[in-house]
């Protein structure tokens, strides 16, 4: 009964999952004009809210919409689709992951 | 006069201009204008995977008072995506029809002047933020004869601009045209950017205007 009422309560005070922010270290982003198809090729994915790109920092920042995400491999394919190579995924709960960070992972990658 | 008219349309037509290269993201389109002491030309690009595009091209040659239409393959053969630079190889066949010329063919201009065009072309590109290099060469294949022109850039950028600003660079494009009379041109111009718009101005050594313009979808 006890066991009941936890997992009861704990559904209710959990509400819908936050969105996430994703920061992707990318290489050979050096034309604004040329690095546009990255904000256009996300922008069209239904998980995505936003699209930043910083060429200083040489990385994507992407927000996902309420309860979606998008998986390293399907960020890879987005990242290769614009053009580019991606090198690292970083996802921690505040988005202010930067290249190097532990939370940043390596992305295996065709090319 | 004619070619006067052509160019009209073609600014008019297309939101800019510009050296871009064909191949963007997927499903990508590309239009572009592009306009030299030789030529005016009109683009239509579809970027179908990161390594194909085909596209509509259409040229107005000056000299020869010739028309020419191709459809278009471009392939990416190499890239190399560094943290500071990019560098491309890619190559690009069209096939299409030859139309118009000087002389009698000019006054007898008809379809059944019309006469079938190859062309193939190569292009290499290395830019930073700060510097771009590029060549590109293109044959035109015809039963009646074939051209060959090639041209190089060289550019720097005054400043590092930012992706959401209008990023400005100063750049040379030297031209080669064997077969025109005007063989050799050098062209200072300016080309700014900023996301889906690029445009390059500048005068040629020949006196004329550059105008290239692009806009991407």
């Amino acid at each position: 009964m006890r066991l009941w009422i936890t997992a009861a309560l704990a559904a209710c005070l959990s509400g819908p999952a936050a969105a996430e922010t994703i920061v992707i270290g990318v290489n050979g982003m050096v034309c604004a004009f040329c690095v546009n198809g990255i904000e256009t090729t996300f922008k069209k994915q239904p998980e995505v809210e936003t699209v930043t790109v910083d060429l200083d920092a040489k990385t994507v920042s992407v927000v996902t919409r309420q309860d979606m995400t998008l998986d390293d491999a399907a960020i890879a394919r987005l990242i290769a689709e614009a053009g580019y190579t991606p090198v690292a995924v970083c996802r921690d709960e505040h988005g202010r992951a930067k290249m190097g960070d532990p939370v940043c992972k390596p992305v295996a990658t065709a090319s | 006069m004619r070619s006067f008219a052509f160019t009209l349309l073609l600014c008019l037509f297309s939101a800019a201009e510009g050296g871009a290269k064909p191949l963007m993201y997927t499903d990508g389109v590309l239009v572009e204008t592009k306009n030299n002491y030789a030529e005016n030309s009109a683009l239509l690009t579809y970027t179908l995977t990161p390594l194909d595009a085909f596209g509509i091209r259409v040229d107005y040659m000056r000299d020869d008072e010739q028309w020419l239409t191709t459809a278009t393959y471009s392939r990416l053969l190499k890239r190399w995506n560094a943290p500071d630079s990019q560098a491309n190889i890619w190559a690009t066949v069209g096939a299409g029809v030859m139309s118009g010329g000087k002389g009698d063919r000019l006054d007898r201009m008809s379809d059944d002047d019309a006469m079938g065009a190859a062309t193939l072309g190569v292009s290499a590109d290395w830019e930073s933020r700060r510097w771009y290099l590029s060549y590109e060469n293109r044959l035109v294949y015809t039963s009646d004869d074939s051209e060959f022109h090639q041209s190089a850039r060289v550019g720097v950028a005054p400043y590092i601009g930012d992706y959401n600003g209008v990023n400005l660079w100063l750049m040379v494009q030297f031209d080669h045209r064997p077969d025109e009379d005007e063989e050799f041109a050098v062209t200072p111009f300016v080309r700014l950017y900023n996301k889906r718009l690029m445009g390059e101005i500048g005068v040629s050594s020949t006196g004329d205007i550059l105008f290239n313009a692009s806009v991407q979808f």
